[in-house]
């Protein structure tokens, strides 16, 4: 087998695989006087006449024993003299037979091999992988390592794979110092993270750019087995060339690409159970009815209704028509499944010659999803996502001088989810009381009553459903070109991107009756019940299709520079040119600006500058723009520069048996965030035809007029908002690597923050106040990693931790001067709780009768006091203010234990994020505020009449909504720190002796667990969930995988 | 090699060279005022919109603020001003009678017009048309800045007065911030306005035209504004005495000034002797039918300026109970304080001594049920021998609602058997029970 496809492959690439070489002899003729020069200083040439000339044949192979072609040959000290290896990594030289035969290659090791007189010799080249690791991914290209100045981190796809997500986000969580990631949701195909970079600092669009192999793109549906690195840029040395788009934060996602060696097949496939967790529990209906008494006393209203027996009957199943007129539900339980599944799989191949490499990966995904009574109907209401990856990207050397890259991906998707949307199901399952229907009718048809809110039943399985399929196509070309005949060092490349997406979808609503059943309660045939109906429906499934499609464009130039001098003097630089256009999907309702396209122009470079390897000095710069700005006001310069001091390439440390790496950086620029609101927001615009208009004339239908007037009044000095960013890091590494550490502090000052001038009075007259760039915040914080690793003979150890802590003011707001400085955004966090300040529950009445007068209806004792915040002994709006507290954490944690022994090994991930708050709010939180159900946490948390706790957990029960209660105070903003045991996996990698023996190179099997367990106060709902209660809950996913590769 | 690179530059070149203007995305799509100023139908729909914003309180739940009616939609996000009054948790932040921004945006659109009416080309077939009615058009166009001045005169006395509509710099935020006026000053800003466009509009318009200013809106104007600031709460009040600009202008005059009774007196007596207005009274025998009739008639000879509105159930909607046969929102009831302000038919307060009112027993009789008397029995005392104006107004308990196709007397309150059996949804919600009274006024039934 293995051998039919070397054959099949030698066969089939030998005339292109000719030409190749052909090309790699004129390059090696080229070259090799160069090469030679270098060598002739050797002090060890020979020419020994003692010995006589032999030839010498073999193959040069790389380590998995393909031969490589285009390896140059030649005798060590004897310059100009040499050959290359042809398409099967052949030879043929004639050497003096002591010989030293050199064997070079870019990419791999140098090899030097005495001849001896031998008239065969095989060699197998190693990759030389110091170089590839010692090159990072910076802002439009890749950098050395020890030439870095900015602050960034990245990840590799090894890590990414360690968390069997749908969504490449959530890979991402705990893994990078600095980022910040927000999980709302675990419905498949919509359960990607929000990802914040180094915290907040404006209170416009938070979220970072992210760029997908250099074209700004969409992370969430790439299949993380086609990602090489996730890098996250955080200060302006790193960002300044994103110019107007970088203040923000930057994601790099860099996709794999095909390396010189025999075709790798990978293939992987994983089975998953995902098992939703931290769902919000309800009462029974006796409990909640127990309780609702409780509440109608604590109201002072008639309870007599709700006796011992009539509350048994809810539990009591000794009649059939008990839990009919008796209903009690759990609807989490009965509509939700307690787990789903979810399967991956995905084949690539990877290699190539030394003229042409590829990658080529196709990945599949299916995502289950968690909905009962999917099959009741011929169509399927449950949500689920197919996903299909396609990757291919291609490098060809089409000339030793001219290179060409080709990224073609297309993601499908296509996707099924119920009429009804997750927000309503998840909802329903929530506030829909235990005791307000029974499942179904006795006859299956969907109970209903008069006035109420639907069955969740009836709107998850009888509503209908959506079938969406998507289409995303982004495409790279692009060219290299050396320009060694210009100068030394310099390159020039192009590339041209298009993106494509089209989707289209398919609701099928349908519109059914419910039915109220009505029996006398004693009666045992449930078949003399009679069925009222309350709500008509026909039955059929509607039909609604809704497509649309985006299209995006780029094209970019670079000329790059990279040449080292004296090996004392490195230069590298970089100046790149863009343009690019952006047509969002669009429907009539739109209007006709939202069809016109987004466009982006700019002009970024970077110089850097490293002496000796010790001293590193880096300018980068961005001066770009967008059509969305006045005419002369669109194009922003962003600079900024940075230093570096590699303090272990010293004399004095450079020998150190401790200290292998210690390097100090700074940086200080400028970078932009165009968030402007709105398209065109500098033009006033008006509207005609409106329906604001009049009528005049004495007759019913007189002389009508419509409306005209200004819609929007502009501001032509509309701009980006400017970040001014420091930070300065250390990287220290001692003993070898055998720990290392990255720290980084940072501060930001942004300004020109889009704001609504709330400032200028209402006497102005401006409808829509124009936004303004106005709004200041300082934002600051720092980020540490450290790493141990050790080996003790066959073990291997490894310990990461990471934190991060970013912290925000907002200077100025633009706002007028508050009388009451509480009720102004100055001085607040971004995300700051806003509302009342709760001071515990009412005693008794006495209490409330020396507290200062509550304005939200009637108070009782076990209701929640509030502060009087402005003193004036009354306590109503103007109490409410801003809280000290932010709704999003302020720290995060990650700490990842690795440890291999022999085959196994084992991955743990914690992640953890503290100083923030959640509300606990709305329907859901208040137990009876829309008749709605009651969460189980109040049986024993509550204030009662028997056990007035002020600092009880819950207030006093009420029957209906207590608006004295239900306000946005600190009383209902709990703790969302968590730490969480994220991820854990234990692999077994099969013996190579074993593996060989069925043709395969490699098999590793493994079983990881995401979301495994999660330690916090917050025990109503996820503490991640910023959202409240929100809808389809995150998952807990228990994996098995096998990897083979060939 | 080199003509590969020279290729590239050059496709790259091509591809650029209109860089420059590559981020022109002209959006000619946008309306400009200079697009609605330079087409005399698109200026006449900006003074359309100048009339629009005329004080319109039928659809609005003012009433809900009062002791008029009660407001049950407070969970919806809709009336959340509503359960505020409900609650009484009113504070210094809720204003439901505040129209500071949207006055001052009606203001700013008028000056607009004021400011550019008169450039406005017309079509040289109606110059003869429009050189009438341009001069019109801004006379009213000042006429409603002047209302709108007058409706920001009633609630807070002295306010700023902007004569043109300035654009909002955002290099120069402190300009946008101007001093409050005097009372006096805006009092004599809006009363001399009117002087100055009374001469101007005609006295009267055409059918087609009715609801246009007339030169009688303006003076009657004027004669409210000065009867205002003739009043206590303008003249001589020394409540505001301490309200004051930063400049230590003093924003409402302390001193008492008897002459500002004559200068209302004498405005009203203006308007008075124009002669064209004279009470509507069409069916004089039927007092009940008469005051009903002068909410759906469209013969505005009391009227001085009509309010118009198109054909809309709004109103309806907002009064009448959910269900069956009302098909309402039920959204408003009025309350009993309402019931009880409507005088006897004796004109006794029902509390005065002697006024006969008493709330125990029933009566039987006739009721006008808006076309023809009907038979009706066991209405309460309560509302027996009630100012006519009380029948026109409001049904209640056993009252014949006539789009009902049975004619029979509604069950707003009924004390049977319970659920379905009571006329609009009795049980659920807070939000849907009807109460024991029901607003009739301006309602479909008279239609």
């Amino acid at each position: 087998m293995r051998k039919l496809l070397f054959k099949n492959r030698a066969g089939t690439f030998y005339p292109a695989a000719g030409l190749l070489a052909l090309l790699i002899s004129i390059l090696t003729a080229v070259c090799s006087p160069a090469l030679a020069a270098k060598n002739n200083s050797s002090p060890t040439a020979s020419n020994n006449s003692l010995f006589k000339d032999i030839e010498v044949r073999g193959t040069v192979t790389d380590t998995s024993g393909v031969g490589l072609p285009g390896v140059a040959v030649s005798v060590k000290g004897r310059s100009g003299y040499g050959t290359i290896t042809d398409v099967n990594g052949g030879y043929m030289i004639k050497v003096p037979e002591d010989a030293i035969l050199v064997y070079s290659m870019m990419g791999f090791l140098k090899q030097e091999i005495p001849v001896r007189s031998r008239e065969f010799i095989a060699v197998r080249l190693k990759q030389n992988v110091a170089m590839l690791e010692d090159v990072v991914v910076v802002g439009y290209g890749t950098q050395q390592k020890n030439n870095v100045t900015g602050a960034l981190t990245s990840v590799t796809s090894k890590d990414l794979l360690r968390t069997p997500t749908a969504s490449l986000t959530n890979s991402l969580a705990g893994r990078l110092p600095g980022l910040v990631t927000i999980q709302n949701s675990g419905e498949p195909g919509a359960d990607g993270s929000a990802i914040y970079i180094r915290g907040f600092g404006t209170y416009q669009g938070k979220s970072p750019l992210i760029l997908v192999d250099g074209i700004e793109n969409s992370i969430d549906g790439i299949d993380a087995n086609d990602v090489e690195t996730v890098s996250i840029l955080k200060d302006a040395a790193a960002t300044a060339v994103y110019g107007m788009k970088g203040a923000n934060g930057v994601v790099l996602v860099t996709t794999k690409r095909g390396k010189t060696g025999k075709p790798v097949i990978s293939l992987t496939t994983q089975t998953a159970a995902q098992q939703p967790f931290n769902m919000p529990k309800y009462l029974d209906s006796y409990d909640a009815l127990s309780l609702f008494r409780e509440a109608l006393n604590n109201d002072g209203l008639n309870a007599n209704l709700y006796t011992d027996e009539y509350l048994n009957k809810f539990r009591d199943r000794s009649n059939p028509t008990y839990q009919y007129l008796y209903p009690n539900v759990d609807w989490t339980k009965e509509l939700i499944k307690p787990y789903s599944m979810m399967t991956q799989g995905n084949l690539n191949v990877s290699g190539g010659s030394s003229t042409a490499r590829y990658f080529v990966s196709l990945g599949y995904l299916n995502q289950g999803g968690l909905y009962k009574y999917d099959d009741l109907n011929a169509y399927n209401i449950n949500a689920a996502m197919n996903k299909y990856n396609f990757r291919s990207n291609i490098d060809v050397d089409i000339t030793p001088l001219l290179k060409l890259e080709l990224n073609l991906s297309d993601i499908v998707r296509d996707r099924n989810y119920p009429n009804e949307t997750a927000g309503g199901i998840w909802n329903q399952l929530r506030t829909t009381p235990s005791y307000l229907y029974p499942l179904t009718n006795p006859n299956g048809s969907v109970p209903g009553q008069k006035d109420s809110p639907p069955s969740p039943y009836g709107r998850l399985t009888q509503y209908g459903y959506g079938r969406f399929f998507e289409n995303t196509l982004s495409s790279i070309v692009g060219f290299t070109l050396k320009l060694p005949f210009v100068t030394e060092g310099l390159s020039f490349r192009t590339r041209f991107a298009y993106d494509a997406q089209n989707y289209r979808n398919i609701f099928r609503q349908r519109n059914y009756s419910t039915y109220r059943f009505i029996i006398d309660e004693n009666e045992t045939d449930l078949s003399k019940g009679r069925y009222q109906e309350l709500t008509t429906g026909d039955g059929l499934l509607g039909f609604r299709v809704d497509a649309n499609g985006s299209r995006k464009s780029t094209l970019e130039a670079y000329l790059n520079y990279d040449r080292t001098f004296a090996q004392k003097h490195a230069i590298s630089a970089v100046v790149r040119y863009n343009q690019s256009e952006s047509f969002q999907a669009t429907n009539t309702d739109d209007g006709a600006i939202a069809a016109l396209p987004y466009k982006q122009l700019g002009l970024v470079g970077r110089a850097n500058y490293a002496y000796d390897r010790r001293y590193v000095a880096e300018f980068d710069a961005g001066y770009n723009g967008s059509e969305n700005f006045m005419k002369g006001r669109r194009m922003g310069f962003f600079p900024a520069a940075s230093l570096g001091w590699i303090a272990s390439n010293e004399h004095f440390l450079k020998n150190s048996k401790i200290i292998t790496l210690l390097k100090f950086r700074g940086s200080y620029g400028i970078v932009g965030v165009d968030n402007s609101v709105g398209r065109f927001a500098y033009l006033s615009t008006w509207q005609t035809g409106n329906g604001s208009g009049y009528q005049f004339g004495s007759a019913a239908d007189g002389n009508g007029y419509p409306g005209a007037q200004e819609s929007a009044t502009g501001n032509s000095f509309l701009t980006w908002e400017k970040s001014k960013k420091a930070n300065i890091g250390a990287d220290l590494e001692l003993f070898q690597g055998e720990i290392a550490f990255t720290g980084d502090i940072f501060k930001e000052r942004r300004s020109q923050i889009l704001t609504t001038a709330t400032i200028i009075p209402d006497v102005s007259g401006v409808q829509n106040l124009p936004a303004i760039n106005a709004g200041i915040v300082d934002n600051k914080g720092f980020e540490g990693e450290i790493t141990w690793r050790k080996r003790f003979g066959n073990h291997n150890l490894m310990v990461r931790g990471s934190y991060s802590y970013a912290t925000n003011r907002i200077q100025y707001a633009a706002e007028p001067i508050y009388a009451l400085a509480y009720r102004g955004l100055k001085g607040t966090q971004i995300n700051e709780a806003y509302g009342l300040t709760a001071l515990g529950l009412f005693k008794d009445d006495a209490d409330i009768a020396a507290s200062p007068t509550q304005q939200f209806g009637t108070v009782r004792p076990g209701d929640i006091k509030y502060l009087d915040r402005n003193g004036d002994g009354v306590i109503n709006s103007q109490d409410e203010g801003y809280l000290g507290q932010v709704t999003t954490p302020k720290s995060i944690m990650g700490l990842t234990l690795s440890y291999t022994y022999k085959n196994f090994d084992i991955n743990v991930l914690f992640q953890g994020a503290t100083g923030g708050k959640l509300w606990l709010t709305g329907t859901s939180a208040w137990a009876f505020s829309s008749n709605s159900s009651v969460l189980a946490d109040y049986l024993t948390g509550r204030w009662t009449t028997d056990n007035p706790d002020p600092n009880a957990k819950w207030p006093r029960l009420s029957s209906s909504n207590n608006v004295n209660n239900n306000q946005n105070s600190t009383f209902w903003l709990r703790s969302s720190n968590y730490l969480r045991l994220k991820n854990a996996e234990l692999g077994y990698t099969f013996p190579k002796a074993w593996v060989k023996r069925i043709g395969l190179s490699n098999i590793r099997m493994f079983a990881s667990g995401t979301n495994i367990y999660t330690w916090s106060k917050m025990n109503i709902f996820d503490p991640e969930r910023t959202n409240g209660f929100g809808d389809y809950p995150q998952m807990r996913v228990i994996n098995l995988g096998l990897n083979a590769s060939m | 090699m080199k003509k590969i690179c020279t290729l590239l530059l050059a496709a790259l070149l091509i591809s650029s060279t209109s860089c420059r203007k590559y981020l022109d995305v002209v959006p000619a799509e946008y309306s400009s005022e200079n697009d609605v100023y330079s087409n005399i139908n698109l200026a006449e729909q900006a003074l359309a919109r100048l009339y629009n914003a005329l004080p319109n309180e039928l659809t609005a739940y003012y009433t809900a603020a009062t002791d008029e009616t009660y407001h049950h939609w407070f969970d919806n996000g809709e009336a959340v001003n509503a359960y505020k009054y409900n609650l009484g948790s009113w504070s210094t932040n809720d204003n439901p009678l505040g129209n500071w921004s949207g006055k001052y945006q009606d203001i700013r659109r008028a000056n607009i017009f004021i400011e550019r009416i008169d450039g406005v080309p017309v079509p040289l077939d109606r110059e003869s048309y429009y050189a009438t009615w341009k001069p019109r058009y801004k006379a009213e166009a000042r006429f409603l800045r002047a209302q709108f001045y007058f409706e920001l005169f009633k609630r807070y006395g002295a306010v700023p007065l902007l004569t043109s509509a300035k654009d909002v710099d955002p290099g120069n935020l402190e300009d946008t911030q101007v001093a409050r006026n005097s009372v006096d000053e805006v009092v004599s800003f809006i009363s001399n306005e009117c002087d100055a466009i009374a001469a101007v509009l005609p006295p009267s318009q055409d059918a087609a035209q009715t609801g246009r200013i007339t030169k009688g809106a303006a003076l009657a104007l004027k004669a409210r504004t000065l009867l205002y600031a003739a009043s206590p709460l303008f003249n001589g009040n020394q409540l505001y005495a301490g309200i004051k600009n930063k400049d230590g202008k003093a924003l409402f005059n302390t001193s008492y000034d008897r002459e500002k009774w004559k200068k209302a007196a004498d405005a009203a007596k203006a308007v008075i002797d124009l002669n064209l207005y004279s009470l509507y009274s069409p069916f004089p025998g039927n007092p009940v039918q008469n005051y009903a009739a002068q909410f759906y008639t469209r013969d505005y000879n009391e009227t001085i300026l009509p309010r118009i509105m198109g054909n809309s159930t709004d109103i309806d909607g907002n009064y009448l109970p959910n269900g069956s046969p009302f098909k309402g929102n039920g959204k408003l009831t009025p309350l009993q304080q309402l019931i009880d302000a409507y005088e006897m038919k004796n004109g006794y307060p029902i509390t005065a001594a002697g006024s006969g009112y008493t709330t125990d027993g029933f009566w039987s009789g006739q009721l006008w049920d808006g076309l023809k008397f009907q038979n009706v029995s066991n209405i309460s005392n309560m509302y027996k021998d009630r100012d006519p104006r009380f029948y026109a107004s409001i049904f209640f308990q056993y009252d014949v609602w006539r789009f009902d196709d049975t004619q029979r007397p509604v069950r707003l309150a009924w004390f049977g058997s319970g659920n379905g059996v009571t006329d609009g949804w009795a049980t659920g919600k807070p939000g849907t029970n009807p109460w024991g009274v029901q607003r009739k006024k301006v309602l479909i039934t008279y239609l």
